[in-house]
C-alpha cells in the first residue's frame, strides 16, 4: 500500500459509514481507492472526489462479491422480529403482487388484456367505487449474505417496476419482520441509485413475469436491457 | 315489465270478449298463464310447435274474457337482400353494401305467424307482455339475501401466498374492527298508491295468489257489507273532502295493524297519502270503511290486503341509506356496502313488499366491533379460463354490444359459423375457423375481430333512439365505414389465407379473373 493510502481508505470508510450508512470490508475498499486513483492519473484527486467515485463503484458492485453482512442474523427464521437502524442493502429483483402476473406482462408486451378482467362474477360484483387495488411490491433484497423479501406494507412513491435490478436501496427507522418478509413503508425506504450488470438481464420485468408465470424466460423483449 | 295496456277509448268502443295475449317466449307465456289463471289455465296445440296457447278466463277492461296467451320465439321477420343478391357468388360481395332490404319472415317462423293470424282474428283486443328492462340478473341477486356482512379485502387479492399470510397474521393479531368511514346518499322505498281495481287485482294475484276474478267477487261481497268503499274505481287519488281520520281510527281496535294505525294518527299532519293522476270523477280508491275484526278465509285476507294498503298508502315512505362501510383492521382496511335502513316506516303494516336488497346494520364512524371471523381464502393463480356464455355476454355489455333480447342470437351466430364449439363443461372453445379468422384479421393490421367497430356501430344506434342522432346520416356514415373494412380486406385476403392455411389447409389458388373481380 503507498504511503498515504490507508490514511484515504479510512478517510473514505468514515464518509460512507457517517453519510449513507454503508459498510463494506476494508479489503473491498482498499482495492477501490487504489483503482479509483489510478484511473484518476494518481494523486491529483481530491478526497471528496475518491469518496464520490468509490460510492458510485459500490452502486455498480454486486454486493455478493462484498460478503459483508450488515441484516440481524437469521432474519427467516423469525416468526416476528422487530428491527431498528439503517442498512443499505441491493434489490435483486421486484413484482407487484396486487395484479396477476399473466396481465402485467401482456401489457409489458404491449398487449390489451383489459377483457380478461371481465367475466360474468367481476361483473357481478365489481362496483363502481371498488378502485384498483392498491399496488404491492414485493422485493428480493440481499445485504450480499442473507438474502430476504421486502414487502411494500404501505405505498412507497419511491419505488416502481422500472427501478434497475441490483439497485441499492437504504432501509431506515423501525421495522417489522415477520416469516422472513421485511414489512416496509414510505419512511423506511430510500433510493440510493445504481444496478448491477448481471442483474439487470437476468431479472428484467419480463423475465420475473415469466418466471412467476413458470413460462420459459422469453426472447429479448424490444426496448429490453441490452439496448 | 309488464303488459302494455291498448288505449283506452279503443275499448269502450269494441266490447271485448277475447282477448290475444302475446309473450316473448313460450316460457313467459306459460308463467303468466300460470300466474293470471291461478294454475287453471288449459293448454293448446297452435301450429308452431315451440309456442303452445294458453287458455284462461279473466276479468279484465271491466268485464269478464276470455284469454288466449300465447308467445313469439324472438324474431319474426328477417331482414333478406332481394332476390339476386341472395346467393353465395350470385353477386360480387362489396355490392351489398349499397343492395336493397326487405323484411321476410324465415322458415322457421312460418307457421308461428300463421298461428298467430289464426288466432288474432276472433279477438278484440291484443295484450303484448315484454319486460321492459334490463334488471333479469341483478335480481337474482337481489334474492339471495343475508343475515351476516361480509367486508371485502380492500387490497382485494395478493399473488403471493407468504405476503397474504403476513397481513392475515397481522390482523389475527389485534382483530378490532373500527369504522373509518360510512359513506351513503339516501334512498326511499315510497309507499304504495291509494288502491285502484286494476292494482287491486294485480297485488292480490301476484301476492296473496287470488285471481282477479275471486278477488273481484269477495271485493263485491265485502263492499255490500259495508266493510270496503266501491271497488271498481279507476281513481288513485284521495278526494280532499274525504276525512281520512276517521277511516284510520276505525283500525285502531286491530290487534295487528291497530298500533300502527294509531302512529299514523300520531304522525305530524295526520294521515298523509301518496296521490296518484288518476282520477274516474267517480269513485274514491279502495279503501276500508270500518273495522272487520271476524272475517276468515279469502275474505279475511283480501279485507287485511285492503286495510294494510290503506294505512301504508297514508303513513310515511320508507327511508335508508344507501352505504359503503369502511373498516380497519390492524391498518388493513375492508368494505362492505348495502342498505342502511333507517325507518321502516310503511313496510311496518305492509309486509307485501320488502326492501330487496342487501341490508346491512347501521353503522357509526369510530365505533368498533370484533368480526365473527377473519378468512383468508386461497386461491390457485391459473390462466384465464375459457368463456362461458355468461362471460361473454359480460363482455358484450362491457363493450355495448347487444342487448338482453340480441345477446343470444350473437352467440348462436359465432356458433353456428363454427368459430367456436362448446367444451363439456359448457365453455367457447375457439374453432379452427375463429381462431385463423382472428389472426387473419390481426396480421392485416386492424382491429376487426375487435369489437370497435360494432360497438361505435351500437352506441350510435342508441343515440339514434333517443333522438340525438339522425337515423340516415348514422346509417351512410356505417355502411362506409364497414364498405372501407370490406375493401381493405379483399385487398389484404391473401393474409387471411396465409393465416388460416395452418389451420385448415392451404388455400385453393384464385384465377387472376376472379381475384381482379374482388378488387373493386
Ligand atoms: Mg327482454
Amino acid at each position: 500500500m503507498p504511503p498515504g493510502t490507508l490514511a484515504v481508505v479510512n478517510a473514505t470508510m468514515a464518509w460512507l459509514q457517517s453519510s449513507l450508512h454503508i459498510h463494506v470490508p476494508f479489503a473491498w475498499l482498499e482495492t477501490c481507492v487504489e483503482w479509483v486513483q489510478e484511473e484518476g492519473g494518481g494523486g491529483h484527486l481530491t478526497q471528496q472526489q475518491i469518496n464520490q467515485q468509490v460510492l458510485d463503484q459500490w452502486l455498480l458492485a454486486d454486493l455478493r462479491d462484498l460478503g459483508h453482512p450488515v441484516l440481524p442474523g437469521d432474519l427467516s427464521g423469525a416468526q416476528k422480529t422487530e428491527l431498528t437502524g439503517t442498512f443499505c442493502v441491493q434489490m435483486d429483483s421486484l413484482l407487484d403482487i396486487s395484479q396477476p402476473a399473466y396481465g402485467q406482462l401482456q401489457n409489458l408486451r404491449g398487449k390489451d388484456c383489459t377483457n380478461e378482467e371481465v367475466n360474468s362474477v367481476t361483473q357481478a360484483t365489481q362496483r363502481p367505487w371498488e378502485a384498483r387495488p392498491t399496488r404491492m411490491l414485493l422485493l428480493q433484497v440481499t445485504d450480499g449474505v442473507q438474502n430476504l423479501e421486502a414487502m411494500e406494507y404501505q405505498p412507497i412513491s419511491a419505488l416502481n417496476t422500472s427501478l434497475r435490478p441490483g439497485v441499492k436501496l437504504q432501509l431506515q427507522g423501525q421495522m417489522v419482520c415477520r416469516l422472513g418478509v421485511l414489512l416496509l413503508g414510505p419512511q423506511n425506504v430510500k433510493v440510493l441509485g445504481g444496478e448491477v450488470e448481471d442483474l439487470v438481464d437476468r431479472n428484467n420485468q419480463g423475465r420475473v413475469l415469466c418466471g412467476a408465470l413458470g413460462l420459459p424466460a422469453e426472447e429479448q423483449p424490444p426496448g429490453g436491457a441490452e439496448e | 315489465g309488464g303488459p302494455q295496456r291498448p288505449e283506452d277509448d279503443m275499448i269502450r268502443r269494441t266490447p271485448i270478449q277475447r282477448v290475444l295475449c302475446v309473450a316473448e317466449k313460450n316460457d313467459a307465456a306459460k308463467c303468466i298463464a300460470e300466474i293470471m289463471s291461478d294454475g287453471r289455465a288449459r293448454r293448446r296445440e297452435g301450429m308452431s310447435k315451440f309456442n303452445k296457447i294458453y287458455e284462461y278466463d279473466y276479468h279484465l277492461f271491466g268485464q269478464n274474457v276470455s284469454v288466449s296467451m300465447t308467445s313469439v320465439s324472438g324474431h319474426l321477420l328477417g331482414l333478406e337482400f332481394k332476390a339476386p343478391f341472395q346467393k353465395w357468388h350470385s353477386c360480387n360481395p362489396v355490392m351489398l353494401f349499397d343492395a336493397v332490404v326487405e323484411k321476410y319472415c324465415p322458415e322457421n317462423m312460418v307457421q308461428l305467424k300463421r298461428s298467430l293470424e289464426k288466432e288474432v282474428r276472433s279477438v278484440q283486443a291484443l295484450v303484448i307482455w315484454t319486460d321492459c328492462d334490463r334488471e333479469e340478473r341483478t335480481m337474482l341477486h337481489e334474492m339471495e339475501q343475508e343475515e351476516k356482512v361480509e367486508f371485502s379485502w380492500k387490497r382485494n387479492r395478493l399473488y403471493n401466498h407468504t405476503a397474504c399470510l403476513v397481513l392475515y397474521q397481522i390482523c389475527m393479531e389485534d382483530p378490532m374492527a373500527t369504522v373509518t368511514s360510512v359513506t351513503s346518499k339516501p334512498k326511499s322505498k315510497w309507499r304504495p298508491l291509494p288502491l285502484d281495481t286494476v292494482e287491486m287485482e294485480k297485488l292480490s294475484s301476484r301476492k296473496l295468489k287470488i285471481n282477479a276474478k275471486e278477488t273481484m267477487k269477495i271485493a263485491e261481497k265485502l263492499y255490500t257489507q259495508g266493510f270496503i268503499s266501491y271497488p271498481r274505481t279507476e281513481t288513485n287519488i284521495f278526494p280532499k273532502d274525504l276525512a281520512l281520520g276517521p277511516l284510520v281510527e276505525h283500525q285502531t281496535q286491530s290487534p295487528s295493524w291497530g298500533a300502527f294505525a294509531q302512529r299514523v294518527l300520531e304522525q305530524p299532519g295526520g294521515p298523509n297519502p301518496r296521490q296518484g293522476k288518476k282520477t274516474d270523477q267517480a269513485h274514491p280508491p279502495i279503501h276500508p270503511t270500518k273495522y272487520g275484526g271476524n272475517l276468515q278465509g279469502n275474505e279475511g285476507r283480501v279485507y287485511e290486503f285492503i286495510v294494510r294498503h290503506f294505512l301504508a298508502c297514508v303513513s310515511q315512505d320508507a327511508v335508508g341509506q344507501e352505504t359503503v362501510v369502511d373498516v380497519d383492521i390492524a391498518h388493513e382496511r375492508f368494505s362492505a356496502s348495502g342498505l342502511m335502513i333507517i325507518a321502516r316506516n310503511y313496510l311496518d303494516v305492509y309486509p307485501y313488499d320488502r326492501w330487496s336488497t342487501k341490508v346491512i346494520p347501521v353503522y357509526q364512524q369510530g365505533s368498533q366491533f370484533q368480526p365473527t371471523a377473519i378468512e383468508m381464502v386461497d386461491g390457485q393463480t391459473s390462466p384465464p379460463q375459457l368463456l362461458t356464455e355468461s362471460d361473454l355476454i359480460a363482455l358484450m355489455e362491457k363493450h355495448g354490444i347487444g342487448t338482453d333480447a340480441t345477446h343470444a342470437d350473437h352467440i348462436e351466430t359465432i356458433k353456428s359459423r363454427m368459430y367456436v364449439g362448446l367444451t363439456a363443461d359448457q365453455r367457447f372453445l375457439p374453432g379452427e375457423l375463429g381462431m385463423g379468422l382472428v389472426e387473419g384479421y390481426n396480421s392485416m393490421g386492424y382491429e376487426m375481430s375487435k369489437p370497435n367497430l360494432r360497438s361505435e356501430l351500437e352506441a350510435d344506434l342508441k343515440l339514434v333512439s333517443e333522438g340525438r342522432k339522425d337515423k340516415t346520416s348514422v346509417l351512410r356514415n356505417h355502411i362506409h365505414k364497414y364498405k372501407h373494412v370490406f375493401q381493405e380486406s379483399v385487398r389484404c385476403a391473401k393474409k387471411l389465407d396465409e393465416a388460416l392455411a395452418p389451420y385448415l389447409g392451404a388455400a385453393l389458388e384464385f384465377t387472376e379473373a376472379q381475384q381482379e373481380a374482388l378488387e373493386v
